[in-house]
């Protein structure tokens, strides 16, 4: 059967009649929270009061709750298990066998993070420190993209971005970031230029701490990490502005389609929040416990202490730390965040320890967060970004020392 | 309407009382003025750190929204901005309430639960945000109240809408 246009458009018209419903369009309660929370004057004290809720329930959730429940299984049953069952154990790590010492490591030590043999130390800030922070972060991570908050963040802090040659979108990378660089570097890929992303990256790498390394600066220094965030989002930017004003390349603009806000269901976090945390188990855990067992190795050769006496000159002058802070520096480059567990057992004043951490932060990402620079960026990026990493560790490193001392910390 | 006139007084004391306090915090926290505390109330849910000047922000932009709302509360964007300041509220009470279960919860580390230990991070003193709570959750009756108007305005157009059409069919016929 054949329609003529006419009969077409009486048959609309029919449709129409009994389908579609009029009346007056009136903005929902949500069409205008949804207007006001990208508008600067309502839309940043929002933003700071989220941001606020963001780290309260990783702080709360993740590293006092999750942790406090994790850290018996390992304090109370596991290390003390091991101490007694792997054989060659001494009264010291000297009079300790080599196996011994790498599985368990110094069988004096009083808490977990001391003991630095890969069963111990290792499993124990893999899982009971590493894992429930980035499970929390993820969490909220998760219900702020799946509420429709995220485009409107995006789009809050697009002019600061501009800045700095990026757009908002560099958010998601910078947040995702605060969880495991891995996943941030990848994000990258929403960026529109190779200027934009290779600037990301760098920048990512030098200044953006990790959920695991959050961790455990809250662990080590908690009434500092405050200040060395700050630090390290001041520097980000300033290093932003040197960067965009050097690297060749363009800065375009974005259009951003904003949701409406939505009520988030259950079953998606959780799908998400799971498949988030099996990349990291993945990725990860086996990345901290071949880095304690790589470490342990070169303390055991002694490698670690030829480093520390070559560049102790260094770090005793111009970064005003131990020499021994080398051993840690050389484990951030497989690690980040069992290099600052590791200086928590170094003795440091309380300025060097702030210093040190502030070293760990900005020094070079983690192996793994290199090989995906590599893998995103290819060689010549990732030497690009190499030499960031050895002006910024050094200029910012520096500067970190001058302001601690300044403040009479 | 007296109804959103009363709310818009109520709204405006609230977010008064609410400013005045994120003033009180911010002012704590940069060491203007001593850390104060009684059996019932504490300024700050943690012991001083980065965070407490961080809420003293979030309290003070909190009250000053409500309170800009409640002026034009009847207008659909002051009363979202209302709603805003209200949700900040809200994120505060919700991080202090969760620090109480997760506190209760943990055990602190030793899996030994007691009913002392369970209960007493339930007990006072409670912090800034926790006792603005109750007085800021009044936000929710004007929500439905303006959900459902909305409904009915909607509802009373399609009517005239469907009885205008059949009159036009009765005319036809």
């Amino acid at each position: 059967m054949t329609l003529t246009s006419d009969e077409r458009w009486d048959l609309i018209d029919k449709i129409t009649e009994k389908t579609v419903r009029f009346g007056k369009y009136e903005r929902s309660l949500k069409d205008i929270v949804g207007e006001l929370t990208v508008r600067p004057a309502t839309g940043i004290p929002l933003a700071i009061a989220v941001l606020f809720g963001f780290f309260s329930f990783f702080f709360t959730f993740g590293l006092s709750f999750l942790m406090m429940l994790l850290d018996p299984v390992f304090s109370k049953y596991l290390i003390p298990w091991l101490v007694q069952t792997v054989p060659g154990g001494g009264p010291t790590l000297k009079e300790s066998s080599l196996l011994y010492g790498i599985l368990v490591g110094e069988p004096t030590a009083l808490h977990a993070f001391e003991y630095f043999g890969v069963l111990t130390s290792g499993l124990y800030v893999a899982i009971g420190v590493v894992l429930p922070a980035v499970f929390a972060f993820y969490i909220i991570l998760t219900i702020l993209e799946d509420t429709g908050y995220m485009p409107r963040l995006v789009t809050l802090i697009d002019t600061v971005f501009h800045k700095i040659g990026l757009h908002g979108f560099a958010a998601v990378p910078m947040l995702l970031s605060l969880g495991c660089n891995i996943p941030g570097v990848e994000a990258t890929r929403a960026l529109e230029t190779r200027k934009q992303r290779f600037m990301m990256m760098a920048l990512l790498g030098v200044f953006i701490p990790c959920g695991a390394q959050l961790g455990v600066m809250l662990a080590v220094v908690p009434e500092y990490v405050g200040l060395i965030l700050l630090y390290c989002i001041i520097s980000f930017f300033i290093a932003g502005f040197v960067l965009d004003a050097i690297t060749p390349g363009r800065s375009p603009e974005i259009l951003i389609d904003v949701p409406p806000y939505r009520a988030p269901t259950w079953r998606n976090i959780a799908r998400k929040v799971w498949h988030r945390v099996e990349g990291f188990i993945a990725v990860a855990i086996p990345m901290v416990l071949a880095g304690v067992l790589v470490v342990n190795i070169l303390y055991w050769v002694g490698v670690i202490g030829w480093i520390g006496s070559v560049l102790s000159p260094m770090f005793v002058y111009w970064f005003g730390v131990p020499e021994e802070t080398a051993g840690p520096l050389v484990m951030a480059f497989l690690r980040k965040d069992v290099a600052v567990a590791q200086i928590s057992a170094i003795k440091m004043t309380v300025a060097q320890t702030i210093i040190a951490v502030t070293l760990v932060t900005i020094y070079f990402p983690c192996l793994a967060t290199f090989i995906m620079i590599l893998k995103e960026a290819g060689v010549v990026d990732l030497l690009k970004c190499l030499g960031i990493l050895i002006v910024s560790f050094f200029i910012f490193g520096g500067l970190m020392q001058g302001i601690v001392s300044v403040m009479g910390v | 309407m007296d109804n959103w006139k009363g709310g818009s007084v109520y709204f405006a004391v609230l977010g008064a009382v609410t400013l005045w306090f994120g003033c009180w915090e911010l002012a704590t926290s940069v060491g203007i003025t001593e850390l104060w505390a009684t059996e019932w109330f504490k300024l700050f849910p943690e012991s001083m750190d980065w965070m407490c000047l961080w809420r003293g922000i979030v309290t003070f932009f909190a009250g000053l929204l409500i309170m800009w709302g409640a002026f034009r509360f009847s207008d659909p964007e002051g009363f979202g901005t209302s709603v805003i300041g209200v949700i900040m509220l809200w994120i505060l009470a919700g991080c202090d309430i969760l620090k109480m279960i997760c506190g209760s919860l943990s055990g602190q580390g030793s899996w030994t639960y007691t009913l002392y230990g369970f209960l007493k991070y339930y007990a006072p003193p409670y912090p800034t945000a926790t006792w603005l709570l109750p007085f800021s959750l009044v936000m929710i009756f004007f929500i439905v109240s303006w959900g459902k108007g909305k409904e009915k305005e909607q509802k009373a157009i399609i009517a005239d809408k469907e009885s205008l059409s059949s009159t036009k069919k009765e005319e036809t016929v």
